[in-house]
């Protein structure tokens, strides 16, 4: 293994193979910090190109946009909390308030050295157990992705603690407009009231694009501005943690590693879930849940480091298995397949060259991804220069070509701007966004797997009969009602 | 706050009716779960936590009484300016497929420009105009993102640049 670990170093260096990770991680940057573009679509554009390359060039370039894109959309997450892409919606919580206290370049410092260390993590891991942790893969049936899940929403409890019934309720609201659209296992409409467009449900990340982005430009227009230009004095240098600080979040970090690491490599759950799910067990742990969202580093820390682990984690079931881990990896798949190789088992063995190159252009691509993430840092922070009179409605310009460029659908925008002022109206009346998109996010998988289960094996209690499916189930219903418990001991 | 009961009870009035239309939902034929229940079961908890915060709002509005004092802020809040906001976005989402990406973005720009208070012409504008140009480029040109092109007159201007 070693061997082959130093050839695929080797080929990566080599000067063109080196150039094409740069210009990867470039365009992945670039493009993952665009609403509504994602590195998806990027690389589903960049497809043809690369089969006029030789597989192993034409696959690091999509392997670099793959791991940078995922990192790309935490800066406009933390600038103007709009996240780039769905994966860095967790990040907004608390990085967008560190903007707003003036700790942009501390949030975004945060975010590069985790989002490095979280993609490192995984894919030492992929080089190490790949096989390993695809087996364990293979044992999550639909009652263990219940379960997993039912543990992402558990977090509400940790989210919501100044207001319980909110929390739930905005849980419920994500979790019902989740249903909206075709019934996934009997394809009858739910909710749609006769619209073709409402047929294919709410897309994601409109809504999430006016729950964080359009809520805050209609927070911002409501504000009286007393001066004709809002200017601003911005100094704003990326700063890295100081060794104190990397210090209190590095347990944080690692557990978030690993959570993204297991995640990624479920089929289906994907990074958006990972970033959420590491989210939630950085404040269940913390000794200070309270301060999760008010704008501390850990809020942004666990999120970038699981986000861009997953990026590794759903390369183990492509590469072990031949199973897509979510449609960037599908079309990963796809090139794969069209190259002529057959991912599974035996792709270590006869492949073993192309394999270990994939796995030493990742881990080279998260390490440039640094200097190239401050760099781009700079130029992102500058439009906060912007006076707010032009950037707010520039902002909202953007997002709406975002969201259009999904599907080319008008209903987009306006489940944008729908979303938007149901955001307005939660953030006013103080209930929390976060259960709201955490239902959103959840709410497909939620509903599939436990009719699934049900229909399977028509036992509820198949959920906690099931070892994995039982522990996780109930260490998700001791962490949904800890906060409360701790919160009745403290006031006594 | 009154606005916060109004917004309890609009979520209670359209939960309670999407409840009720819920089992209109067809069956479906088979086994399993019918499509109707999980959604059930959701609008049935929003309606029961919406109608707890309907009960415990009125409840604190009869213990602290109905004097309610205003924190005097040193930013007012201006309704107006988010109303014609929202119309002004209205007006363009609904203009959008018809005048083209173009027209639409650079009358809505200029619009809300003025909206967020700026008065220099040349500003609104220039910025209006160039801000409108970047998009076109980085989502039409590089990235290859059809854009709406509008009708007639309007198809015809937005064909001249992409």
């Amino acid at each position: 293994m070693l061997t082959n670990i130093i050839s695929g170093f080797s080929i990566c260096l080599q000067p063109l193979n080196f150039l094409i990770l740069v210009t990867g991680v470039i365009m992945g940057i670039l493009v993952g910090a665009i609403p509504g573009i994602n590195d998806t679509l990027l690389i589903s554009l960049l497809a043809p190109m690369v089969m006029y390359l030789p597989p192993i060039q034409g696959f690091l370039g999509l392997i670099a946009i793959y791991c940078a894109g995922i990192y790309g959309g935490s800066i406009t997450a933390i600038l103007f909390r709009i996240p780039g892409t769905a994966a860095a919606s967790a990040t907004v919580f608390d990085g967008y308030e560190l903007t707003k206290k003036g700790q942009a370049g501390k949030a975004l410092g945060t975010a590069i050295i985790c989002s490095a260390i979280g993609g490192l993590f995984s894919v030492v891991m992929l080089m190490t157990i790949a096989p390993a942790l695809a087996k364990v893969a293979l044992q999550f049936g639909p009652p263990e992705y219940f379960s997993i899940s039912f543990l992402g929403l558990s977090v509400i409890s940790s989210l919501a603690s100044k207001s319980p019934i909110k929390g739930i309720l905005s849980a419920l609201l994500g979790l019902f407009i989740a249903t909206i659209g075709m019934d996934p296992m009997l394809g009858v409409s739910r909710f749609t009231f006769g619209s073709n467009f409402l047929l294919s449900g709410i897309q994601f990340i409109p809504a999430v694009i006016g729950l964080f982005a359009i809520n805050e430009i209609f927070y911002q227009t409501e504000k009286f501005v007393r001066k004709k230009f809002a200017t601003k004095s911005l100094k704003i240098t990326t700063q890295l943690p100081s060794f104190q600080e990397f210090k209190r979040i590095f347990t944080t970090i690692i557990k978030s590693c690993g959570i993204g690491t297991l995640v990624g490599a479920l089929p289906g759950a994907g990074a958006t879930v990972a970033a959420f799910l590491s989210y939630g067990e950085a404040v269940r742990s913390s000794k200070y849940p309270e301060k999760f969202g008010t704008g501390i580093i850990e809020g942004v820390a666990a999120p970038e480091a699981a986000n861009n682990a997953s990026t590794g984690g759903a390369m183990i079931p492509l590469l072990s298995l031949g199973i897509p881990g979510g449609s960037t990896t599908a079309v990963l798949l796809s090139m794969l397949i069209i190259k002529g190789l057959r991912p599974g088992p035996l792709m270590f063995l006869q492949q073993s060259q192309f394999v270990y190159s994939i796995f030493a252009g990742m881990f080279i691509a998260n390490l440039i991804m640094i200097p190239f993430g401050l760099f781009f840092v700079q130029v992102f922070v500058r439009l906060l220069r912007i006076p707010e009179g032009i950037l707010y409605p520039a902002i909202f310009i953007i997002a709406t070509v975002g969201c259009y460029s999904l599907r080319s659908n008008l209903i987009d925008l306006w489940v944008m701007l729908v979303m938007g002022i149901l955001g307005y109206f939660m953030r006013k009346y103080e209930f929390p966004e976060a259960p709201l998109i955490l239902g959103l996010i959840l709410g497909s998988l939620l509903e599939i797997n436990f009719r699934t289960t049900l229909l399977m094996f028509d036992n509820p209690l198949i959920f906690f009969t099931r070892p994995i499916s039982g522990v996780i189930l109930i260490f998700a219903i001791l962490a949904f009602l800890f906060p409360f418990v701790r919160g009745c001991f403290k006031k006594k | 706050m009154r606005g916060e009961q109004a917004f309890n009870i609009t979520v209670f009035i359209v939960a309670c009716f999407l409840f009720i239309n819920s089992w209109t939902i067809l069956k479906g034929i088979g086994q399993g779960m019918s499509p109707n229940i999980w959604p059930a079961i959701l609008l049935g908890g929003i309606v029961i936590l919406s109608g707890i915060l309907i009960v415990k709002y009125w409840k604190n509005q009869h213990k602290v009484g109905s004097k309610i004092f205003k924190k005097i802020s040193e930013e007012e809040i201006n309704s107006k300016r988010l109303f014609f906001s929202l119309l002004l976005i209205i007006i363009y989402f609904s203009l959008f497929p018809y005048l083209g990406f173009i027209i639409a973005s650079i009358f809505f720009l200029v619009g809300y420009m003025y909206l967020m208070g700026l008065q220099k012409k040349l500003i609104i504008y220039g910025a209006s105009i160039f801000i409108v140009f970047i998009i076109v480029l980085l989502f039409n040109k590089i990235l290859l993102i059809p854009l709406p092109r509008g009708f007639s007159i309007f198809r015809d201007i937005s064909l001249i640049f992409y």
